[in-house]
Protein backbone atom coordinates (compact mmCIF):
# COMPACT_ATOMS: atom_id res chain seq x y z
CA UNK A 1 0.00 0.00 0.00
CA UNK A 2 1.86 3.57 -0.70
CA UNK A 3 1.59 6.41 1.04
CA UNK A 4 -0.91 7.97 -0.43
CA UNK A 5 -3.21 5.57 -0.19
CA UNK A 6 -3.07 5.02 3.34
CA UNK A 7 -4.62 8.07 4.15
CA UNK A 8 -7.85 7.11 2.71
CA UNK A 9 -7.94 4.97 5.34
CA UNK A 10 -11.87 4.81 6.52
CA UNK A 11 -12.42 6.71 10.29
CA UNK A 12 -15.44 4.88 10.51
CA UNK A 13 -14.16 1.84 10.72
CA UNK A 14 -12.44 2.87 14.35
CA UNK A 15 -14.23 2.64 17.53
CA UNK A 16 -14.14 6.14 19.31
CA UNK A 17 -11.20 4.49 21.54
CA UNK A 18 -9.43 4.14 18.58
CA UNK A 19 -9.82 7.41 17.40
CA UNK A 20 -9.14 9.11 20.22
CA UNK A 21 -6.17 7.11 20.41
CA UNK A 22 -4.97 7.80 16.43
CA UNK A 23 -5.21 11.86 17.68
CA UNK A 24 -3.20 11.00 20.77
CA UNK A 25 -0.60 8.87 18.99
CA UNK A 26 -0.30 11.62 16.14
CA UNK A 27 0.21 14.87 18.92
CA UNK A 28 2.86 12.61 20.64
CA UNK A 29 4.59 12.03 17.73
CA UNK A 30 4.56 15.44 16.03
CA UNK A 31 6.26 16.81 19.30
CA UNK A 32 8.90 14.32 19.17
CA UNK A 33 8.95 15.20 15.77
CA UNK A 34 9.97 19.31 16.53
CA UNK A 35 12.21 17.68 19.35
CA UNK A 36 14.34 15.74 17.19
CA UNK A 37 15.14 18.67 15.17
CA UNK A 38 18.78 19.72 15.16
CA UNK A 39 20.83 23.24 15.24
CA UNK A 40 22.41 23.20 11.58
CA UNK A 41 25.02 25.66 12.18
CA UNK A 42 27.17 23.94 15.28
CA UNK A 43 28.00 20.58 13.41
CA UNK A 44 30.97 20.10 11.81
CA UNK A 45 32.26 20.94 7.86
CA UNK A 46 31.59 18.21 5.12
CA UNK A 47 34.46 16.24 4.91
CA UNK B 1 -2.68 -4.24 8.67
CA UNK B 2 -6.62 -3.44 9.40
CA UNK B 3 -7.24 0.12 10.04
CA UNK B 4 -5.67 3.26 10.66
CA UNK B 5 -4.69 3.19 14.37
CA UNK B 6 -2.61 -0.28 13.60
CA UNK B 7 -1.25 1.60 9.97
CA UNK B 8 0.11 4.24 12.46
CA UNK B 9 1.30 2.95 14.96
CA UNK B 10 3.56 1.10 12.31
CA UNK B 11 4.49 3.59 11.03
CA UNK B 12 5.47 5.81 13.64
CA UNK B 13 7.34 2.98 14.67
CA UNK B 14 8.91 2.74 11.46
CA UNK B 15 10.04 6.49 10.54
CA UNK B 16 11.57 7.05 14.69
CA UNK B 17 13.89 3.92 13.36
CA UNK B 18 14.86 5.51 10.53
CA UNK B 19 15.52 8.95 12.05
CA UNK B 20 17.74 7.74 14.80
CA UNK B 21 19.92 5.62 12.15
CA UNK B 22 20.62 8.65 10.34
CA UNK B 23 23.98 10.29 10.42
CA UNK B 24 24.62 13.26 11.97
CA UNK B 25 27.88 14.19 12.25
CA UNK B 26 28.58 16.80 9.69
CA UNK B 27 26.27 19.94 8.33
CA UNK B 28 24.79 17.74 5.59
CA UNK B 29 23.93 15.19 7.67
CA UNK B 30 22.03 17.59 9.73
CA UNK B 31 20.18 19.02 6.91
CA UNK B 32 19.12 15.69 5.51
CA UNK B 33 17.65 15.00 9.20
CA UNK B 34 15.73 18.15 9.48
CA UNK B 35 14.40 17.49 5.86
CA UNK B 36 12.80 14.48 6.55
CA UNK B 37 11.46 15.29 10.32
CA UNK B 38 9.98 18.09 8.21
CA UNK B 39 8.38 15.78 5.59
CA UNK B 40 6.98 13.54 8.16
CA UNK B 41 5.71 16.64 10.24
CA UNK B 42 3.86 17.63 6.70
CA UNK B 43 2.39 14.11 6.47
CA UNK B 44 1.17 14.00 10.05
CA UNK B 45 -0.18 17.40 10.16
CA UNK B 46 -2.28 16.23 7.39
CA UNK B 47 -3.05 13.10 9.33
CA UNK B 48 -3.98 15.44 12.23
CA UNK B 49 -6.19 17.57 10.59
CA UNK B 50 -8.17 15.02 8.46
CA UNK B 51 -8.44 12.98 12.24
CA UNK B 52 -9.79 15.97 14.20
CA UNK B 53 -12.04 17.17 11.84
CA UNK B 54 -13.71 13.99 11.32
CA UNK B 55 -13.88 13.93 15.09
CA UNK B 56 -15.35 16.94 15.84
CA UNK B 57 -17.72 16.32 12.72
CA UNK B 58 -18.38 13.12 14.50
CA UNK B 59 -18.45 14.50 18.35
CA UNK B 60 -21.56 17.04 17.16
CA UNK B 61 -23.12 14.67 16.29
CA UNK B 62 -23.15 12.76 19.27
CA UNK B 63 -23.70 15.75 21.27
CA UNK B 64 -27.39 15.73 19.99
CA UNK B 65 -29.13 14.48 23.29
CA UNK B 66 -31.84 15.47 24.77
CA UNK B 67 -31.52 18.79 26.62
CA UNK B 68 -33.18 20.53 29.54
CA UNK B 69 -36.86 21.33 29.09
CA UNK B 70 -38.16 24.90 29.01
CA UNK B 71 -38.63 25.14 32.89
CA UNK B 72 -38.43 29.19 32.92
CA UNK B 73 -42.63 29.55 33.52
CA UNK B 74 -42.14 26.87 36.22
CA UNK B 75 -39.46 29.02 37.84
CA UNK B 76 -41.39 32.45 37.36
CA UNK B 77 -44.23 30.78 38.97
CA UNK B 78 -42.09 29.70 41.79
CA UNK B 79 -40.73 32.63 42.48
CA UNK B 80 -44.03 34.75 42.38
CA UNK B 81 -45.37 32.40 44.69
CA UNK B 82 -42.60 32.85 47.36
CA UNK B 83 -43.05 36.32 47.06
CA UNK B 84 -46.58 36.15 47.84
CA UNK B 85 -45.68 33.90 50.95
CA UNK B 86 -42.73 36.61 51.77
CA UNK B 87 -45.98 38.69 51.85
CA UNK B 88 -47.88 36.83 53.83
CA UNK B 89 -45.61 35.58 56.96
CA UNK B 90 -47.68 35.80 59.23
CA UNK B 91 -44.36 35.14 61.66
CA UNK B 92 -43.10 38.93 60.86
CA UNK B 93 -44.19 42.33 60.52
CA UNK B 94 -44.38 45.74 57.80
CA UNK B 95 -40.44 46.17 59.34
CA UNK B 96 -39.26 42.72 57.42
CA UNK B 97 -41.95 42.86 54.83
CA UNK B 98 -40.98 46.58 53.67
CA UNK B 99 -36.97 44.79 53.61
CA UNK B 100 -36.62 47.95 56.65
CA UNK B 101 -34.85 45.37 58.61
CA UNK B 102 -32.15 44.78 56.12
CA UNK B 103 -31.06 48.08 55.94
CA UNK B 104 -30.46 48.45 59.33
CA UNK B 105 -28.64 45.73 59.88
CA UNK B 106 -26.21 47.13 56.32
CA UNK B 107 -26.36 50.56 58.70
CA UNK B 108 -25.66 49.26 61.96
CA UNK B 109 -22.63 47.08 60.66
CA UNK B 110 -21.44 50.19 58.55
CA UNK B 111 -18.27 50.03 60.42
CA UNK B 112 -17.83 46.42 61.14
CA UNK B 113 -18.12 45.32 57.72
CA UNK B 114 -16.64 48.19 55.53
CA UNK B 115 -19.32 49.15 53.60
CA UNK B 116 -18.42 51.00 50.69
CA UNK B 117 -21.09 53.30 50.28
CA UNK B 118 -23.47 54.77 52.68
CA UNK B 119 -25.07 56.75 49.89
CA UNK B 120 -26.55 53.47 48.73
CA UNK B 121 -28.10 52.42 52.31
CA UNK B 122 -29.66 55.74 52.59
CA UNK B 123 -31.20 55.76 48.57
CA UNK B 124 -32.58 52.56 49.92
CA UNK B 125 -33.99 53.84 53.51
CA UNK B 126 -35.82 56.89 51.21
CA UNK B 127 -36.90 54.42 47.76
CA UNK B 128 -38.57 51.84 50.24
CA UNK B 129 -40.40 55.12 51.81
CA UNK B 130 -41.02 56.54 48.19
CA UNK B 131 -42.55 53.42 47.25
CA UNK B 132 -45.24 53.59 50.40
CA UNK B 133 -45.70 57.16 49.63
CA UNK B 134 -44.14 58.98 52.07
CA UNK B 135 -42.02 61.44 50.62
CA UNK B 136 -39.32 62.04 53.39
CA UNK B 137 -38.67 66.14 53.65
CA UNK B 138 -35.26 67.41 54.86
CA UNK B 139 -37.46 68.31 58.51
CA UNK B 140 -38.10 65.00 58.11
CA UNK B 141 -34.84 64.48 59.76
CA UNK B 142 -34.36 66.30 62.79
CA UNK B 143 -33.18 63.77 65.61
CA UNK B 144 -30.19 65.57 65.83
CA UNK B 145 -28.97 69.14 64.41
CA UNK B 146 -25.89 67.05 62.38
CA UNK B 147 -28.27 64.75 61.18
CA UNK B 148 -30.66 67.54 59.94
CA UNK B 149 -27.74 69.36 58.16
CA UNK B 150 -26.20 65.95 56.96
CA UNK B 151 -29.75 64.89 55.51
CA UNK B 152 -30.67 68.17 53.83
CA UNK B 153 -27.32 68.25 51.84
CA UNK B 154 -28.06 64.55 50.85
CA UNK B 155 -31.77 65.02 50.08
CA UNK B 156 -30.73 68.21 47.83
CA UNK B 157 -28.33 66.19 45.15
CA UNK B 158 -31.16 63.33 45.48
CA UNK B 159 -33.81 65.12 44.06
CA UNK B 160 -31.71 66.89 41.35
CA UNK B 161 -31.31 62.88 40.44
CA UNK B 162 -27.04 63.29 39.94
CA UNK B 163 -24.68 61.02 40.91
CA UNK B 164 -22.25 63.29 42.21
CA UNK B 165 -22.44 63.44 46.25
CA UNK B 166 -18.89 64.61 46.58
CA UNK B 167 -20.71 67.99 48.15
CA UNK B 168 -22.42 65.41 50.80
CA UNK B 169 -19.17 64.12 51.76
CA UNK B 170 -17.09 67.24 52.06
CA UNK B 171 -20.39 67.91 54.77
CA UNK B 172 -20.49 64.15 56.46
CA UNK B 173 -16.67 65.03 57.11
CA UNK B 174 -17.04 68.62 58.66
CA UNK B 175 -19.53 66.73 60.83
CA UNK B 176 -17.94 63.24 61.56
CA UNK B 177 -15.12 65.35 63.19
CA UNK B 178 -17.76 67.25 65.69
CA UNK B 179 -20.52 64.22 65.79
CA UNK B 180 -18.56 60.96 64.93
CA UNK B 181 -21.58 58.87 65.46
CA UNK B 182 -23.39 61.01 62.68
CA UNK B 183 -24.15 57.39 61.24
CA UNK B 184 -25.54 55.96 64.56
CA UNK B 185 -27.74 58.83 64.48
CA UNK B 186 -29.43 58.78 60.71
CA UNK B 187 -29.87 55.03 61.85
CA UNK B 188 -32.19 56.51 64.72
CA UNK B 189 -33.89 58.70 62.89
CA UNK B 190 -34.86 55.97 60.37
CA UNK B 191 -35.63 54.00 62.63
CA UNK B 192 -38.13 56.84 64.45
CA UNK B 193 -39.51 57.61 60.76
CA UNK B 194 -40.25 53.47 60.41
CA UNK B 195 -42.40 53.50 63.44
CA UNK B 196 -44.19 57.40 63.02
CA UNK B 197 -45.09 55.68 59.35
CA UNK B 198 -46.38 52.29 60.97
CA UNK B 199 -50.04 52.48 59.74
CA UNK B 200 -49.05 54.04 56.35
CA UNK B 201 -46.60 51.59 56.35
CA UNK B 202 -48.80 48.62 57.19
CA UNK B 203 -51.33 49.75 54.73
CA UNK B 204 -49.29 49.87 52.02
CA UNK B 205 -48.16 46.12 52.63
CA UNK B 206 -52.04 45.13 52.80
CA UNK B 207 -52.30 46.98 49.33
CA UNK B 208 -49.01 44.99 47.98
CA UNK B 209 -50.92 41.68 49.70
CA UNK B 210 -53.72 42.26 47.74
CA UNK B 211 -52.53 42.61 44.61
CA UNK B 212 -50.07 39.84 44.78
CA UNK B 213 -52.91 37.42 45.77
CA UNK B 214 -55.24 38.81 43.45
CA UNK B 215 -52.80 37.94 40.51
CA UNK B 216 -51.77 34.69 41.53
CA UNK B 217 -55.19 33.73 42.67
CA UNK B 218 -54.63 32.89 46.82
CA UNK B 219 -57.23 33.01 49.19
CA UNK B 220 -54.50 33.23 52.05
CA UNK B 221 -51.69 32.20 53.56
CA UNK B 222 -51.76 28.47 54.21
CA UNK B 223 -53.81 28.20 50.44
CA UNK B 224 -50.45 29.97 49.49
CA UNK B 225 -48.22 27.48 51.09
CA UNK B 226 -50.37 24.37 48.93
CA UNK B 227 -50.07 26.40 45.99
CA UNK B 228 -46.09 26.61 46.35
CA UNK B 229 -45.49 23.16 47.52
CA UNK B 230 -47.55 21.71 44.35
CA UNK B 231 -45.23 24.36 42.25
CA UNK B 232 -41.71 23.06 44.08
CA UNK B 233 -42.93 19.51 43.14
CA UNK B 234 -43.27 20.30 39.20
CA UNK B 235 -39.89 21.77 39.09
CA UNK B 236 -38.48 19.32 40.95
CA UNK B 237 -39.68 17.05 38.21
CA UNK B 238 -38.75 19.45 35.84
CA UNK B 239 -35.56 20.35 37.25
CA UNK B 240 -34.07 16.64 37.34
CA UNK B 241 -30.65 16.36 35.69
CA UNK B 242 -30.79 15.28 31.96
CA UNK B 243 -28.76 13.62 29.80
CA UNK B 244 -28.11 17.14 27.77
CA UNK B 245 -26.74 18.04 31.45
CA UNK B 246 -24.21 15.47 32.55
CA UNK B 247 -22.88 16.11 28.72
CA UNK B 248 -22.01 19.26 29.74
CA UNK B 249 -20.57 18.71 33.69
CA UNK B 250 -18.75 15.94 31.40
CA UNK B 251 -17.40 18.66 28.60
CA UNK B 252 -16.45 21.46 31.64
CA UNK B 253 -14.58 19.42 33.55
CA UNK B 254 -17.41 19.41 36.64
CA UNK B 255 -17.28 15.80 36.55
CA UNK B 256 -14.60 12.98 35.04
CA UNK B 257 -16.61 11.13 32.50
CA UNK B 258 -13.37 8.25 33.17
CA UNK B 259 -14.90 7.34 36.54
CA UNK B 260 -17.94 6.31 34.81
CA UNK B 261 -16.35 4.15 32.33
CA UNK B 262 -17.31 0.11 33.18
CA UNK B 263 -13.66 -0.78 33.73
CA UNK B 264 -13.28 2.37 36.72
CA UNK B 265 -12.62 1.39 39.71
CA UNK B 266 -14.31 4.37 41.79
CA UNK B 267 -17.59 3.22 39.65
CA UNK B 268 -17.58 -0.25 40.78
CA UNK B 269 -16.16 0.80 43.98
CA UNK B 270 -19.80 2.96 44.08
CA UNK B 271 -22.14 0.02 42.99
CA UNK B 272 -20.44 -2.60 45.58
CA UNK B 273 -20.35 -0.61 48.56
CA UNK B 274 -24.29 1.05 48.33
CA UNK B 275 -26.16 -1.47 46.49
CA UNK B 276 -26.51 -4.86 48.67
CA UNK B 277 -24.74 -7.83 47.51
CA UNK B 278 -28.35 -9.42 46.34
CA UNK B 279 -28.92 -7.15 43.85
CA UNK B 280 -28.13 -7.94 39.79
CA UNK B 281 -27.31 -4.60 38.34
CA UNK B 282 -28.40 -5.71 35.45
CA UNK B 283 -32.16 -6.24 36.74
CA UNK B 284 -33.33 -3.56 35.31
CA UNK B 285 -36.28 -3.29 37.40
CA UNK B 286 -34.68 -4.00 40.77
CA UNK B 287 -31.85 -1.06 39.47
CA UNK B 288 -34.92 1.43 38.61
CA UNK B 289 -36.04 1.13 42.59
CA UNK B 290 -32.58 1.16 43.70
CA UNK B 291 -32.11 4.77 42.07
CA UNK B 292 -35.77 5.91 43.20
CA UNK B 293 -33.96 4.98 46.38
CA UNK B 294 -30.50 7.10 45.60
CA UNK B 295 -32.42 9.77 44.32
CA UNK B 296 -34.67 10.45 48.05
CA UNK B 297 -31.57 9.79 49.49
CA UNK B 298 -29.33 12.67 47.58
CA UNK B 299 -31.92 15.28 48.47
CA UNK B 300 -31.16 13.72 51.84
CA UNK B 301 -27.34 14.18 52.06
CA UNK B 302 -28.06 17.42 50.76
CA UNK B 303 -30.48 18.53 53.46
CA UNK B 304 -27.69 16.63 56.59
CA UNK B 305 -25.02 18.94 54.62
CA UNK B 306 -26.99 22.15 55.10
CA UNK B 307 -28.22 20.70 58.41
CA UNK B 308 -24.56 20.20 59.28
CA UNK B 309 -23.08 24.05 57.89
CA UNK B 310 -26.12 25.85 60.36
CA UNK B 311 -25.61 23.50 63.42
CA UNK B 312 -23.53 25.80 65.32
CA UNK B 313 -26.39 28.58 64.97
CA UNK B 314 -28.99 25.75 66.01
CA UNK B 315 -26.35 25.04 68.98
CA UNK B 316 -26.26 28.76 70.01
CA UNK B 317 -30.09 29.17 70.25
CA UNK B 318 -30.56 25.58 72.39
CA UNK B 319 -28.22 26.90 74.94
CA UNK B 320 -29.78 30.20 74.83
CA UNK B 321 -33.46 29.49 75.27
CA UNK B 322 -33.25 25.90 76.81
CA UNK B 323 -34.08 27.60 80.35
CA UNK B 324 -37.25 29.26 78.93
CA UNK B 325 -38.89 26.08 78.14
CA UNK B 326 -41.75 25.43 80.78
CA UNK B 327 -41.54 28.93 81.57
CA UNK B 328 -42.09 30.93 78.84
CA UNK B 329 -44.37 34.22 80.03
CA UNK B 330 -45.25 35.84 76.68
CA UNK B 331 -47.36 38.74 78.81
CA UNK B 332 -44.79 39.68 80.25
CA UNK B 333 -42.47 39.41 77.48
CA UNK B 334 -44.95 41.68 75.72
CA UNK B 335 -44.84 44.30 78.54
CA UNK B 336 -40.90 44.03 78.59
CA UNK B 337 -40.84 45.64 75.01
CA UNK B 338 -44.02 47.89 75.60
CA UNK B 339 -42.20 49.55 78.44
CA UNK B 340 -38.61 49.82 75.97
CA UNK B 341 -41.23 51.70 73.66
CA UNK B 342 -42.98 54.14 76.40
CA UNK B 343 -38.63 54.62 77.36
CA UNK B 344 -37.94 55.57 73.50
CA UNK B 345 -41.16 57.69 73.21
CA UNK B 346 -39.98 59.55 76.47
CA UNK B 347 -36.15 60.12 75.68
CA UNK B 348 -37.24 61.54 72.36
CA UNK B 349 -39.49 63.93 73.19
CA UNK B 350 -36.72 65.58 75.34
CA UNK B 351 -34.70 65.11 72.58
CA UNK B 352 -36.94 66.98 70.43
CA UNK B 353 -36.92 69.23 72.74
CA UNK B 354 -33.42 69.73 73.04
CA UNK B 355 -33.23 70.47 69.41
CA UNK B 356 -36.37 72.95 69.43
CA UNK B 357 -33.78 74.97 71.67
CA UNK B 358 -31.07 74.54 68.98
CA UNK B 359 -33.17 74.91 66.09
CA UNK B 360 -34.99 78.18 67.40
CA UNK B 361 -32.20 79.52 68.43
CA UNK B 362 -30.39 81.84 65.63
CA UNK B 363 -32.49 82.87 64.75
CA UNK B 364 -35.73 82.74 66.49
CA UNK B 365 -37.75 83.25 69.46
CA UNK B 366 -34.51 84.06 71.47
CA UNK B 367 -31.49 84.29 71.45
CA UNK B 368 -28.18 82.33 72.79
CA UNK B 369 -26.23 84.20 75.57
CA UNK B 370 -23.05 82.69 73.85
CA UNK B 371 -22.36 80.31 71.25
CA UNK B 372 -20.91 78.10 74.42
CA UNK B 373 -24.36 77.54 74.97
CA UNK B 374 -25.38 76.38 71.59
CA UNK B 375 -22.44 74.14 71.79
CA UNK B 376 -23.55 72.72 75.24
CA UNK B 377 -27.39 72.35 73.98
CA UNK B 378 -25.42 70.32 70.61
CA UNK B 379 -23.49 67.94 73.28
CA UNK B 380 -26.64 67.42 75.32
CA UNK B 381 -28.39 66.49 72.04
CA UNK B 382 -25.71 63.90 71.12
CA UNK B 383 -25.51 62.53 74.76
CA UNK B 384 -29.18 61.91 74.75
CA UNK B 385 -29.15 59.98 70.99
CA UNK B 386 -26.51 57.80 72.64
CA UNK B 387 -28.89 56.63 75.40
CA UNK B 388 -31.58 56.29 72.83
CA UNK B 389 -28.83 54.22 70.76
CA UNK B 390 -28.64 51.87 73.66
CA UNK B 391 -32.71 51.47 74.27
CA UNK B 392 -32.76 50.56 70.58
CA UNK B 393 -30.46 48.07 70.99
CA UNK B 394 -32.18 46.78 74.07
CA UNK B 395 -35.82 46.90 72.15
CA UNK B 396 -34.05 45.02 69.36
CA UNK B 397 -33.25 42.22 71.57
CA UNK B 398 -36.85 41.80 73.46
CA UNK B 399 -38.49 41.94 69.94
CA UNK B 400 -36.65 38.99 69.12
CA UNK B 401 -36.49 37.39 72.36
CA UNK B 402 -40.77 38.20 72.21
CA UNK B 403 -40.45 36.54 68.65
CA UNK B 404 -39.06 33.32 70.16
CA UNK B 405 -41.41 33.51 73.10
CA UNK B 406 -44.63 33.04 70.78
CA UNK B 407 -42.87 29.46 68.98
CA UNK B 408 -40.59 28.60 71.75
CA UNK B 409 -41.51 25.17 73.23
CA UNK B 410 -39.67 21.61 73.46
CA UNK B 411 -41.60 20.30 70.47
CA UNK B 412 -39.75 23.02 68.33
CA UNK B 413 -38.42 21.28 65.32
CA UNK B 414 -35.64 22.79 63.52
CA UNK B 415 -37.70 23.45 60.34
CA UNK B 416 -39.59 26.02 62.88
CA UNK B 417 -36.00 27.59 64.00
CA UNK B 418 -35.30 27.81 60.70
CA UNK B 419 -38.85 29.33 59.51
CA UNK B 420 -38.00 31.75 62.60
CA UNK B 421 -34.53 33.17 61.75
CA UNK B 422 -36.07 33.31 57.89
CA UNK B 423 -38.87 35.77 59.01
CA UNK B 424 -35.98 37.72 60.57
CA UNK B 425 -33.31 38.70 58.27
CA UNK B 426 -31.66 41.65 61.28
CA UNK B 427 -31.55 38.87 63.95
CA UNK B 428 -30.73 35.73 61.27
CA UNK B 429 -27.67 38.30 59.58
CA UNK B 430 -26.41 39.26 63.71
CA UNK B 431 -26.47 35.16 64.36
CA UNK B 432 -24.70 34.01 61.32
CA UNK B 433 -22.41 36.90 62.18
CA UNK B 434 -22.02 36.52 65.47
CA UNK B 435 -21.44 32.85 65.30
CA UNK B 436 -19.94 31.87 62.03
CA UNK B 437 -16.99 35.29 62.63
CA UNK B 438 -17.65 36.87 59.65
CA UNK B 439 -16.16 40.00 58.98
CA UNK B 440 -17.00 41.29 55.54
CA UNK B 441 -20.75 41.75 54.28
CA UNK B 442 -20.23 39.65 51.24
CA UNK B 443 -19.64 36.58 54.17
CA UNK B 444 -22.78 37.79 55.71
CA UNK B 445 -24.61 37.70 51.99
CA UNK B 446 -23.29 34.41 51.52
CA UNK B 447 -24.34 32.68 54.77
CA UNK B 448 -27.52 34.55 54.68
CA UNK B 449 -28.31 32.98 51.38
CA UNK B 450 -27.58 29.16 51.92
CA UNK B 451 -29.42 29.71 54.94
CA UNK B 452 -32.93 31.33 53.30
CA UNK B 453 -32.31 28.35 50.58
CA UNK B 454 -31.77 25.21 53.15
CA UNK B 455 -35.31 27.15 55.23
CA UNK B 456 -37.33 27.40 52.02
CA UNK B 457 -36.21 24.26 50.32
CA UNK B 458 -39.09 22.27 50.04
CA UNK B 459 -37.69 18.64 49.70
CA UNK B 460 -36.49 19.19 53.30
CA UNK B 461 -37.77 15.90 55.50
CA UNK B 462 -35.16 14.86 57.95
CA UNK B 463 -35.59 18.59 60.10
CA UNK B 464 -39.32 18.70 60.22
CA UNK B 465 -39.43 16.16 62.82
CA UNK B 466 -36.13 16.97 64.73
CA UNK B 467 -36.07 19.07 67.46
CA UNK B 468 -34.25 21.45 69.12
CA UNK B 469 -33.98 20.55 72.15
CA UNK B 470 -33.32 17.04 71.77
CA UNK B 471 -29.98 15.11 71.34
CA UNK B 472 -30.87 13.57 68.06
CA UNK B 473 -28.94 10.89 66.02
CA UNK B 474 -29.64 12.16 62.56
CA UNK B 475 -27.10 9.85 60.72
CA UNK B 476 -28.45 6.86 62.25
CA UNK B 477 -32.00 7.65 60.89
CA UNK B 478 -30.56 7.90 57.84
CA UNK B 479 -28.50 4.85 57.45
CA UNK B 480 -31.02 2.93 59.19
CA UNK B 481 -34.00 4.00 56.33
CA UNK B 482 -32.08 3.09 53.38
CA UNK B 483 -31.28 -0.16 54.63
CA UNK B 484 -34.73 -1.49 53.99
CA UNK B 485 -34.28 0.02 50.34
CA UNK B 486 -30.99 -2.41 49.88
CA UNK B 487 -29.23 0.31 49.99
CA UNK B 488 -25.94 0.03 52.53
CA UNK B 489 -24.82 3.00 53.86
CA UNK B 490 -23.41 3.25 57.82
CA UNK B 491 -23.69 6.12 60.49
CA UNK B 492 -19.93 7.06 59.70
CA UNK B 493 -20.57 7.44 55.61
CA UNK B 494 -22.92 9.86 56.43
CA UNK B 495 -20.72 12.19 59.03
CA UNK B 496 -20.40 15.67 57.72
CA UNK B 497 -16.73 14.93 56.07
CA UNK B 498 -18.49 12.13 54.56
CA UNK B 499 -21.34 13.40 52.67
CA UNK B 500 -19.50 14.60 49.74
CA UNK B 501 -17.95 11.60 49.20
CA UNK B 502 -21.10 9.76 49.72
CA UNK B 503 -22.77 12.13 46.98
CA UNK B 504 -20.31 11.36 44.53
CA UNK B 505 -20.68 7.62 44.41
CA UNK B 506 -24.72 8.44 44.69
CA UNK B 507 -24.33 10.66 41.46
CA UNK B 508 -22.13 8.18 39.67
CA UNK B 509 -24.77 5.43 40.24
CA UNK B 510 -27.39 7.66 39.22
CA UNK B 511 -25.94 9.16 35.58
CA UNK B 512 -24.80 6.11 34.61
CA UNK B 513 -28.48 4.41 35.58
CA UNK B 514 -29.42 7.53 33.51
CA UNK B 515 -27.26 7.03 30.75
CA UNK B 516 -27.55 3.63 30.17
CA UNK B 517 -31.15 3.92 29.91
CA UNK B 518 -31.03 6.65 27.30
CA UNK B 519 -30.16 6.58 23.66
CA UNK B 520 -26.30 7.75 24.19
CA UNK B 521 -23.76 5.97 26.20
CA UNK B 522 -21.13 6.78 28.34
CA UNK B 523 -18.27 5.75 25.55
CA UNK B 524 -19.95 8.51 23.59
CA UNK B 525 -20.08 11.25 26.16
CA UNK B 526 -16.35 10.35 26.84
CA UNK B 527 -15.47 10.44 23.37
CA UNK B 528 -17.32 14.10 22.94
CA UNK B 529 -15.43 15.28 26.19
CA UNK B 530 -12.08 14.11 24.87
CA UNK B 531 -12.80 16.09 21.29
CA UNK B 532 -13.88 18.92 23.11
CA UNK B 533 -10.57 18.75 25.37
CA UNK B 534 -8.47 18.48 21.92
CA UNK B 535 -10.56 21.35 20.25
CA UNK B 536 -9.95 23.79 23.23
CA UNK B 537 -6.41 23.19 22.77
CA UNK B 538 -5.98 23.80 19.44
CA UNK B 539 -7.93 27.19 19.98
CA UNK B 540 -5.37 27.92 22.68
CA UNK B 541 -2.38 27.11 20.17
CA UNK B 542 -4.02 28.76 17.59
CA UNK B 543 -4.46 32.09 19.53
Amino acid sequence: MTEENKINFDLSTLTLEELVEVYENIEIFLDYLEESKIEEEKGKEDE
Amino acid sequence: MNNFLEFINKDIEGKKENLEAMPTKTKTNKKKVNETINTYIKKYQDYKEKTYKYMTVKAASLSKVESASNIDKIKEKVVSLEHVKFLLNPSNTYLEKMGFDTLLYQINNYYTLNFKSLNVIINGFLDKFDQAGIRLKSDDFNYTCYVHEYMTAFLEVRTKKTSSYAHVSEIFEQIYWMNPEIIQHIELNFRKLIRINQKKLNSYIASLQREAMSKNNIRNYADCLEKLQAAYVELNMNQKETIGDILELSKTGAIDIEQYLESSKVRKQAYQSLIADSINFNDKDKMNNICEALEKLKLNINELSSYFEFSALFREFKNKYEKYLGNVNIKNNGKNLKDIEVQIDKKEDELAKINKKIYGGRPGIFEFKSDHELKHLKMESVLKAKELYELYKKYDEEYFNFEVMQVLSNTMSISDLLNLYYSFDYFKKLELQKIYKLTTYDEVIEYSENFDLFAMNPTNVIINGVTVFTQCNLPRIVANKYRLSNIHIEEEDLAEDNLKPLLNKVSIILRTHAIENSSTSIDKIWFVTKVNKFKLKEEKTNE
